[in-house]
């Protein structure tokens, strides 16, 4: 397993909320915003295991925390979900294709979101969205996008950490 | 050895997540939030400059901009003959009435967009207003063109708007044709949805829909949208219509907080 660079890491969470609050909206389509904080933990769990994962998550979740409208902490409970099981299943799978990173943020954007469902109708006991409009609406949409934002960004992020020298990446 | 403990302890982290949420759903640990995002607005405020900047400094600027400007003025217009439209049924409809009190005119705040939910399952902005310059929770944000939303969380220097596009927010509104009422729910494609309408009211595509001013939150008559499709969900006692928000609210810069 390669050595993170803190400081890279926490660097790149600054820099992605930033984005995700600033500029991301100039890029919506229909209501979806790619989630590339998602994106991130997804990649550090991936290539830097379970307990880097758990890491990027929790503290890009307390980030989202702060801005979003939402209880606090629900995004740093879900991505540090996340960045665990992305870390416990990353020797099992074919990392170095792009289809799999697609495949995996979808997967893991998709779940999030499910959880946010779950989260409010047995923690919150808040009201939840209906199930069909939100899958149709909200989370299918999202997924996909943010699916395709993952090329560039795992791209970006694999140049930045210094992965390219990796035989898997090779 | 080393790998069981950190096992244990993301486990014990994960667990102890669960509970602050649990327990915050009673208690909301807001006031945490409120005091991050007052101390970096002053920074976020910095960022968004610089976003202008760099689009300032981008080509046919000047020209997109004076557009803007022409635009913004003929919805202001718009606005204003809507005004008047509803000002005039509202007047047909009262000489009925006797002892009918208006509505009291409202003063605003201006203030400037700051920062958008980074999450994708509720829909917020925030704006560089706080308590400081009055503007207070529970109060309506309008437009130029229409309704944004209403302030639910407020700092010093900065506040957070629920946008009528949140899944959360619910608006009494009415169609201005008819009078027919129902709630406005926000829903994840950036459109909202109008329920409770009744099976037998006459409701079509194009339809204007107003606020109802039932509440305190919400002036009655301000626009906030047009109905775009209606429709019945099986088993339900009401139609339904999906209309689409006279602001295009993911595109906002500037808004006005009703004091």
């Amino acid at each position: 397993m390669p050595k993170m660079s803190r400081t890279l890491l926490y660097t790149s969470i600054a820099l992605f909320l930033a984005i995700h609050i600033v500029l991301i909206n100039r890029i919506e389509i229909c209501g979806a915003k790619p989630d590339i904080l998602l994106s991130l933990v997804v990649f550090i769990g991936l290539f830097f295991g379970s307990g880097a994962g758990f890491e990027a998550g929790i503290a890009a979740g307390f980030g989202k925390d702060i801005f979003a409208f939402d209880y606090f902490g629900t995004n740093a409970f879900i991505l540090g979900l996340v960045g665990i099981i992305v870390g416990a299943v990353n020797t099992k799978i074919f990392r170095e294709s792009g289809l799999t990173r697609m495949l995996l943020v979808f997967f893991f954007c998709s779940f999030g979101m499910y959880s946010r469902v779950l989260l409010s109708r047995f923690v919150f006991r808040s009201g939840s969205p209906n199930f069909a409009e939100y899958t149709l609406f909200s989370v299918f949409p999202v997924s996909a996008y943010s699916s395709l934002a993952a090329l560039p960004v795992f791209g970006y992020l694999i140049h930045v950490f210094g992965l390219k020298e990796l035989p898997d990446i090779v | 050895m080393r790998n069981k403990k950190s096992v244990i302890f993301r486990s014990v982290l994960v667990i102890a997540l669960l509970v602050f949420l649990a327990l915050n759903s009673r208690t909301p640990a807001n006031q945490i939030r409120v005091d991050s995002l007052d101390a970096l607005s002053s920074p976020l405020k910095l960022l968004d400059s610089a976003v202008s900047f760099v689009k300032g400094s981008m080509p046919f600027y000047s020209l997109r901009e004076e557009n803007r400007a022409l635009r913004d003025r003929i919805n202001l217009l718009n606005r204003k003959i809507e005004t008047y439209k509803a000002i005039q049924d509202e007047n047909d409809r009262l000489k009925d009435f006797l002892g009918f009190r208006k509505a009291a005119p409202y003063t605003t705040v201006p203030a400037q967009v700051i920062g958008r939910d980074p999450s994708n399952w509720s829909n917020s902005i925030i704006i560089d207003k706080g308590l400081k310059d009055f503007v207070a929770q529970n109060k309506a944000v309008i437009s130029a063109r229409g309704l944004v939303g209403r302030v639910v969380e407020v700092g010093k220097n900065s506040a957070k708007v629920l946008l009528v596009t949140d899944p959360n927010s619910r608006v009494g509104v009415i169609i201005q044709r008819n009078r027919q009422g129902g709630i406005l729910i926000g829903r994840a494609d950036g459109k909202c949805k109008m329920i409770y309408i009744s099976l037998d009211s006459d409701v079509a595509p194009g339809d204007r829909v107003l606020t109802a001013g039932l509440g305190t939150v919400f002036p009655k008559d301000i626009l906030v949208g047009e109905i775009i499709s209606v429709d019945k969900e099986p088993g339900r006692l009401y139609k339904y219509a999906v209309i689409k928000t006279a602001e295009e609210l993911m595109k906002l810069e500037e808004v006005l907080c009703l004091r």
